[in-house]
């Protein structure tokens, strides 16, 4: 676990979609610092909330979080 | 609009989480003051500073109340405001409180060895630092 990194596609999806994190966190029903700390890779989501992002970008969980050897 | 309502209460949040810890410290701070100089009377200005912290952790309490009662009716609100990282936070938070009131505890014991120390004063200063802990560790958590 140590040697391992959560990366993910967000910022990408959410500029190919044109939308603002405001805006991701209302349609996901989470704050804009929620957002804004998986961005940035401070925070893990739940595979809950992790499900809803992907669900709303319409691609697999696999494809918006990577998880990459340090 | 619903984006911005969210965003408006967590920062009202934030704002009395800053307010109560500034309120808290100040308040119960005097106390710790009064019983560290043994002062037979409370100096006025420290009386003042006593009662001006007191009232800032009261504005502060009821707000968050307000918000509180606010919420109670929608639950979407809550559950974006209440969110996982909210809980993370929170718990971070405690866990802090948790080791500085052991660490706190363990340096009274160890001058227990050598000094007296008031049992009261002990008290108040754990309890003290164990809530300031938890209050600026939520603070720092929950910044941007």
């Amino acid at each position: 676990m140590e040697n391992q990194e959560l990366s993910n596609q967000i910022k990408v999806q959410r500029a190919m979609k044109n939308i603002t994190q405001e805006e991701l966190a209302a349609h996901i029903g989470v704050t804009r610092k929620t957002i804004n700390t998986i961005e940035t890779g401070k925070f893990v989501p739940s595979t809950i909330l992790a499900i809803k992002l992907a669900r709303f970008f319409e691609i697999k969980v696999e494809e918006l979080f990577t998880l990459n050897e340090k | 609009m619903e984006t911005s309502m969210i965003e408006k209460l967590d920062t009202a949040r934030s704002s009395f989480l800053k307010w109560a810890t500034v309120g808290y410290a100040i308040w119960f701070g005097t106390y710790i003051v009064t019983d560290l100089f043994k002062w037979p009377e409370i100096p006025s200005v420290l009386q003042g500073v006593r009662i001006l912290g007191w009232l800032i952790l009261l504005v502060s309490g009821i707000r968050a109340m307000k918000l509180k009662r606010e919420l109670r009716w929608d639950k979407k609100m809550r559950g974006a405001l209440e969110g996982e990282l909210h809980q993370y936070n929170l718990r971070r938070s405690f866990q802090m409180g948790f080791f500085v009131v052991m660490g706190v505890t363990a340096v009274f014991l160890m001058f227990s060895l050598f000094y007296i120390i008031p049992a009261l004063l002990v008290t108040k200063v754990i309890f003290y630092l164990g809530g300031l802990t938890v209050l600026i560790s939520k603070m720092f958590y929950n910044r941007d």
